[in-house]
């Protein structure tokens, strides 16, 4: 992290020296403000309309959801077999079969939505305030176990459940962010440095948290299934009276931008969700399961009821206490850039570090994009996505950014194109400025 | 939970948005096997049964088992009676009852008959086999109020005319049937430490003698079809010099049960039993059993057996769908191959010292794993019990035969099938 942070300051640094080609002014990209040259990707950015020098009201939402195995064909080949009714074993094998070597099954999903509200004071400060709702999910099934029902117990017949499990928090988000600019600094063309941090207020509105124990594990021989199962899980009560009672955290965002407007170039590094998420009146829950059987289906039969089988035990999800948790939910470094290729082509790339969090695990993940304003107020978005969780993905998006009205589409396919895409995500926004 | 249900939710959404929804449930399942190309093996346990072999042979005779001197299973065969007429002989007498007097030459018979042997299936391997362990029981009763001595008691074996009569030798004496060495095949009933079988007054004793060559000459005669009769013989002495009574009325009754050892030296064809028992299938309805069939790359029926009896065993498992009551009845009925078992080792006397074990791997094709992904199935087993080196062995209860048996399943998975 801190080389990472170092070959950012010293790119800034050889920057601030290069006498870079000059956006023509009679270019579209002259005229465009530099608040609107950020890449508008779907991803959690607290700073996202903060530097826009307007006053203004601003709605969006946003999803992302992606699986490592399935894809949308997929899971619309399974969706309408499951609607006819004709669901067979061997569709679930096949689907199971998608799971990738070596590989457990990974789903995860974030989805946000908000208002923001916010403007200059004057050409160095601008504040914003933020109301939003956030959800993170994630579920995992361990490699062994996915193993159990995709290559069958013959190569081996040992199975523990390892990382398996799920876990999902939701939050109500109250956010103050300011920016503070420099610059242009020696020169009209100088460097333009932004500073910007925060922080947001943080209420859980829902959290769970599942997992198999460390000595969970199914053993299938050739003769005899046996099962080891436990689970315990972290759940804020159903009840919403209990909503106040789940407590409240302060998570800090901040940002470093350097500009060069008359050249085009932006270098910004940022770090969201600075802190932890403390959750109290989280109840807990144990389940085990034991099972010993020289017969398959002695094994499913105690799936489905309480049974009084010698060497089965079952016990249903008990609460066993109410305790306090905190939550670490992932820090997410990104650096990004973005220059001007030509008249109408702007040229973005952002790496998001790897990072991980009690809830979700970001791989590194770098976004090559590419705007385009044939219309300077419509630009037209496309562009590459490396890493991440999918590999690869695409980008696409539309944009209409007035003085008054600022309205974003974008969207996201990874993993592979449009059907063959294993996630998907979303971004809507839609403000107006006064 | 929420997790789940979002991730669901955006799937199902994504899907909805980017794909058209197929033409056919053919379609679907194609798009689903374009995953690589993969194959699904799984073991999965059928059974681990032990068959104790007197609990098979229990069934298979129809009658229960005894077990006799070292833990060896028999058959009890019917009783059959010799009745002697103690007052018809000596006449009514009341005081002091004088032996040197009082006494007789005692010789009487019964008649014996194959169906009384119980030994039901099992004639016919009882009839080419050898009797090596046999016992007679007896229950000998005498109703008149003085005591009885009998000495030189013996029974033997006697063919039988077909008017009913024992057959005799020249000088009247019955024809003893007789070992290979021309001397008769007799047994003689003692007090412990005597000479002398004493039976008391108005009272009855039980007595057991080691009986196989007697016993195995009575079974192999009988199933070969012959009249046979056990003939008790020896001079009976009434009374004891004291005040008793004899009336005309009183009987020596000696009640004579054969009891028949299984410690058999047995043909070469060896003995046969099977049995049949339903068991719990995969309980897949028929698409998905058809499905699965047809994934089938290739199975097997793997078996484990432990043998724990002095014979070899040959093994024949047929499998049909459903719960049937015999498996090997079925017309429809799905034969695997037949699996040889060596014999445990055994110690002189044929008796089981060390286990055999035995690994057998039986390929099945195609149709014959259908059984098995039923609601239920029935596993016949047919177990053959081959003669050991020696050809002597003995069934004892202890002696069983462990089956495991597992299917071995290889299924085709994704590659776009």
């Amino acid at each position: 992290m801190r080389r990472a942070m170092l070959m950012a300051v010293a790119a800034t640094l050889v920057c601030g020296e290069l006498a870079a080609q000059a956006v023509p002014e009679d270019a579209q990209a002259a005229k465009v403000p530099m608040a609107y040259r950020r890449i508008p990707s779907v991803r959690v950015d607290p700073f996202r309309h903060l530097t826009i020098p307007h006053w203004g009201l601003v709605i969006s939402g946003a999803g992302v959801a992606s699986n490592n195995s399935m894809t949308f064909n997929d899971a619309r080949a399974l969706i309408f077999i499951a609607d006819q009714d004709d669901l067979l074993v061997g569709d679930v094998l096949d689907a199971l079969n998608k799971v990738p070597s070596g590989q457990g099954f990974e789903a995860g999903g974030e989805l946000e939505g908000g208002l923001y509200l916010g403007g200059p004071f004057g050409r160095h400060f601008s504040l914003g305030v933020s109301a939003q709702g956030r959800s993170y999910g994630v579920s995992t099934l361990d490699e062994a176990a996915v193993a159990l029902l995709r290559e069958g117990n013959v190569a081996r017949d040992s199975f523990p459940l390892g990382s398996t499990g799920a876990a999902a928090v939701g939050t109500e988000e109250l956010g103050l962010h300011a920016l503070v600019r420099f610059g242009p600094i020696g020169s009209a063309d100088g460097l333009v440095l932004m500073l910007g941090g925060g922080a947001r207020l943080l209420k859980p509105v829902f959290y769970y948290q599942g997992a198999s124990s460390i000595d969970s594990r199914v053993i299938a021989t050739g003769d005899s299934v046996a099962a080891t199962v436990g689970i315990e899980t972290l759940e804020t009560p159903g009840d919403p009276d209990f909503a106040l009672e789940l407590g409240n955290s302060v998570v800090g965002d901040f940002m470093v931008r350097f500009e060069w407007p008359t050249s085009g170039l932006a270098l910004e590094a940022s770090v969201a969700n600075v802190g932890s998420l403390s959750i109290d009146a989280v109840e807990r829950r144990t389940w085990t399961y034991q099972v010993n059987s020289t017969r398959v289906q002695e094994v499913l039969d105690s799936l489905d009821s309480d049974p009084t089988t010698d060497g089965i035990q079952f016990r249903d999800l008990e609460i066993q206490d109410t305790v306090s948790t905190t939550v670490d939910i992932p820090t997410i470094w990104r650096f990004s850039g973005s220059a001007w290729a030509n008249r109408i082509l702007q040229l973005d790339a952002s790496a998001r570090l790897a990072t991980s969090g009690q809830i979700l695990e970001y791989p590194l993940e770098v976004e090559l994009g590419t705007t385009w304003r044939l219309l300077r107020v419509v630009p037209l978005r496309v562009g590459l996505l490396l890493g991440g969780r999918q590999e690869v993905g695409f980008t696409a998006g539309l944009g209409i950014e007035t003085r008054n009205l600022f309205f974003q589409v974008a969207a996201r396919s990874a993993g592979g194109f449009i059907g063959d895409a294993r996630g998907a995500a979303g971004l809507l926004q839609l403000g107006f400025f006064f | 939970m929420h997790k789940a249900v979002l991730t669901t939710c955006l799937l199902s959404l994504g899907a909805g948005l980017t794909g058209c929804e197929p033409a056919s449930v053919t379609a679907a399942r194609d798009q689903l096997s374009k995953g690589p190309r993969r194959t699904f093996s799984a073991e999965i346990p059928v059974a681990v049964d032990t068959f104790v072999i007197g609990d098979l042979l229990t069934d298979w005779l129809g009658i229960p088992l005894i077990t006799i001197l070292d833990n060896l299973l028999a058959v009890e065969a019917n009783t059959q009676t010799i009745i002697v007429s103690v007052g018809d002989t000596v006449g009514a007498v009341t005081g002091v009852l004088d032996p040197s007097i009082l006494n007789f030459t005692l010789e009487e018979s019964v008649e014996f008959s194959a169906a009384g042997l119980n030994l039901g299936e099992f004639e016919d391997a009882a009839a080419d086999a050898s009797v090596n362990s046999a016992l007679l029981a007896l229950d000998v009763t005498n109703t008149a109020d003085a005591p009885l001595a009998v000495y030189n008691f013996q029974l033997g074996v006697v063919m039988v005319d077909p008017v009913g009569d024992t057959i005799r030798r020249v000088g009247g004496v019955p024809d003893y049937e007789t070992d290979g060495t021309g001397t008769p095949i007799l047994v003689t009933a003692v007090d412990p430490g005597d000479t002398v079988f004493s039976i008391p007054h108005s009272g009855s004793r039980v007595d057991t003698l080691l009986a196989a060559e007697l016993v195995d000459r009575l079974v192999d005669s009988l199933l070969a079809g012959s009249r046979v009769a056990l003939v008790g013989s020896g001079l009976a002495l009434v009374g004891d010099n004291t005040v008793g009574t004899i009336t005309g009325a009183d009987e020596l009754t000696i009640a004579a049960r054969p009891i028949i050892g299984l410690d058999f030296t047995i043909p070469q064809s060896g003995v046969t039993v099977d049995s049949s028992t339903a068991r719990p299938g995969l309980d897949l309805d028929d698409p998905n059993a058809a499905d699965i069939e047809s994934r089938v790359d290739s199975a097997a029926a793997l078996l484990d057996i432990t043998n724990g009896t002095p014979f070899g065993l040959a093994v024949d498992i047929d499998v049909v769908a459903d719960s049937v009551v015999d498996a090997f009845s079925e017309p429809n009925r799905i034969s695997l191959e037949s699996v040889n078992v060596a014999p445990a080792t055994v110690d002189a006397n044929g008796r089981v010292t060390v286990p055999s074990q035995s690994e057998a791997t039986i390929r099945l094709f195609g149709v014959d794993v259908r059984p098995f992904l039923g609601e239920w199935f029935t596993a016949g087993v047919r177990i053959t019990l081959l003669p050991p080196a020696g050809g002597r062995g003995a069934i004892r209860a202890t002696d069983q035969v462990i089956v495991d048996v597992s299917t071995l399943m290889h299924l085709r998975v994704g590659g776009g099938q």
